[in-house]
């Protein structure tokens, strides 16, 4: 017999009102171990697609939408600028590496890039099977790509018009002769080509028997990297000054998305500030209510010898072991739904999205819900502190 | 010495005196009635003795101890390991077994378990067959000797029982106060019993009457 005994079976005694304790604290726990998986592989994978990509420069439009559609692929194109543009702005000296990005088709929804291969150096892609393309109308399939198109070396595809399915289809076939391994990045998601391949199917500058519709090649985005910070600042005040195209920083614009995402954020952060104070209002109000029933139960253990600082330690304990198994519960219940969430929606699965992996965020939310749950105690244990033993003699007699 | 030596004891409630003993001695291995009306003052005079309740004025010394001198953990782990006691209703805790109640008495009075202990209780009471039931299950009967057995399992030098009677049939309070009698020689404890009930005055050697608060005989 000790103090945890006695408070476990007082619990067992109590066990509906335990066990909707237990259950309340596990529910707001697994709000907040949802939002904190949540936010963190968003920030993860954000961080990630970005790859060191210093500016984004494609034609003048939305700097979000020019970052959201060129480096994750989720928003359409601002429109696209000439190659020669293009080429002006890679030859600046403040410019370590820049890399083309054409975009307009797809297959059955996933974009096919006209790139070159530095972009899968970029996201540090190895071969899973194949090599890179060589010629026009060769691709490379992300590995999410082809496990979902079934393409491998070899394998042949028509591309259809427009960035998501549906579109008409083109006539010329791509063939893949290569297959990434997984990244957990974008590039798992895409169809890599030529420039030129893109280029082509849409007829640009390439057919003579056209002349009268040709016009300059164009291209959708060039992504770059700068020799230095300074370089990060000074080129899109002057791209933006100078010239017809338009340079977006990802970081700044990412921060303008972070802060937006963050209002959905801070409302589910809220929400499980809320559950959790209930959750501690429910230990509160269970033990509260018990001691009215215990009262006497409490006295009994004074007139037997148990000291008040056991019989306060009797009633945090039971607040502490209700906090703990609800957080605990909650801890696991977060990661399962977080894993049946990532089976469900396909992209958290393709981002390499990891229901195992624990996060710093979870450690201090634990420990907070406990920490509420022995608060919630406090009152409660004050007053079986204060029981009265004389009481249980009758009367005043 | 005695084992109690009350001296010049005065207890007052809403500016009321409910007990004024001028002189009161009780020895080692007593049996003693407190007998008196209800609002007489024997269940004062009891909670005195016990410890549990700080006379206004005037001194209660057990084995020459004054118990207004000790600090309030001396005082539980007296009334834990050195009291006995048992209430009318008798208060068991009903969500535990019957060997879980005498296992909180050890708890309680700052000792360690002991199975044995518990076993040797229960058999001396008859009872070990109740050994695992619930509190809650017991009958009148049962939930008494369990009361007693609870009382005796430190070893007391004192048992107290408040009103053990009071709402027992003429059979069952004959069977108590034996049972209280018959333990409290074996284990050679003092038995203090405060009680208006007259049924069990002719088994007690010392009667103390108290009225109005005063002991009057």
């Amino acid at each position: 017999m000790n103090i945890l005994t006695l408070s476990l079976k007082s619990l067992r005694h109590r066990s509906f009102h335990t066990l909707l304790c237990v259950l309340m604290t596990a529910f707001s726990v697994m709000a907040g171990v949802l939002v904190i998986l949540t936010a963190d592989h968003m920030k993860n994978r954000i961080a990630r697609d970005t790859a060191g990509v210093d500016l984004v420069i494609g034609a003048r439009g939305s700097p979000l939408q020019l970052i959201l559609s060129s480096l994750y692929h989720v928003d359409i194109p601002t429109g696209n600028m000439a190659q020669a543009d293009a080429d002006a702005i890679a030859n600046n000296r403040d410019i370590a590496q820049v890399i083309p990005l054409a975009l307009g088709d797809n297959v059955e929804g996933f974009r096919i890039v006209g790139t070159n291969p530095n972009y899968i150096a970029l996201y540090k892609a190895t071969y899973d099977q194949g090599r890179a393309w060589t010629k026009p109308f060769e691709a490379v399939a992300g590995a999410y790509a082809a496990q979902s198109l079934h393409l491998k070396p070899g394998s042949e595809f028509e591309g259809s018009h427009g960035l998501g399915a549906g579109g008409h289809h083109h006539a010329d076939k791509y063939k893949i002769t290569g297959v990434l391994k997984p990244t957990g990045t974008i590039i798992d998601r895409l169809v890599l080509t030529s420039v030129e391949s893109v280029q082509d199917i849409h007829h640009e500058g390439k057919h003579e028997d056209h002349d009268e519709h040709a016009k300059a090649p164009e291209i959708t985005a060039l992504l770059v990297e700068a020799k230095n910070p300074r370089a990060v600042i000074n080129l899109p005040r002057m791209i933006n000054r100078d010239t017809q195209v338009m340079a977006a920083s990802p970081a700044m614009e990412l921060t303008r998305l972070t802060a937006m995402m963050g209002i959905s954020s801070k409302l589910l952060i809220g929400a499980a500030i809320v559950l959790m104070v209930m959750a501690a209002l429910s230990i509160f109000s269970g033990l509260a209510s018990s001691l009215e029933s215990r009262s006497d139960d409490l006295a009994v253990m004074r007139l037997l010898g148990m000291s008040r600082k056991r019989l306060f330690s009797m009633i945090v304990a039971e607040a502490g072991v209700t906090a703990l198994l609800g957080a605990l519960m909650g801890l696991i219940a977060g990661h399962l739904l977080f894993a049946a969430v990532i089976a469900v929606i396909e992209p958290l699965q393709a981002s390499g999205a990891s229901a195992l992996v624990f996060r710093p965020g979870e450690v201090i939310l634990f420990v907070t819900v406990v920490a509420a749950g022995l608060l919630a105690a406090l009152i409660p244990a004050l007053r079986a502190y204060r029981t009265d033993v004389s009481g249980l003699l009758r009367g005043s007699s | 010495m005695a084992m109690f030596d009350v001296s010049s004891v005065r207890c007052t409630a809403g500016g009321r005196t409910i007990l004024d003993v001028n002189q009161c001695a009780i020895a080692e291995g007593d049996h003693v009635l407190l007998q008196g009306l209800s609002g007489s003052g024997k269940t004062t005079l009891m909670s005195v003795l016990a410890g549990l309740r700080k006379p206004d004025s005037g001194r209660v010394a057990f084995r020459g101890q004054d118990l207004a001198q000790m600090n309030a953990d001396d005082l539980d782990l007296l009334r834990g390991a050195t009291f006995g006691f048992v209430m009318q209703g008798f208060h068991l805790l009903r969500h535990l077994s019957v060997a879980e109640n005498l296992a909180l008495a050890r708890y309680a009075g700052g000792l360690s378990s002991d199975d044995q202990k518990i076993k040797s209780v229960l058999e001396r009471l008859d009872i070990s067959h109740l050994s695992d039931a619930r509190a809650s299950t017991l009958s009148m009967g049962e939930a008494q000797r369990v009361a007693v057995a609870r009382a005796l399992m430190n070893d007391p030098a004192v048992i107290f029982a408040d009103e053990p009677t009071s709402a027992l049939d003429d059979l069952h309070a004959g069977l108590i106060i034996s049972l209280l009698i018959e333990q409290a020689q074996m284990s050679n404890a003092a038995l203090i019993v405060a009680t208006h009930d007259a049924r069990i005055k002719s088994r007690f050697s010392r009667v103390i009457n108290i009225h109005g608060g005063r002991v009057a005989a």
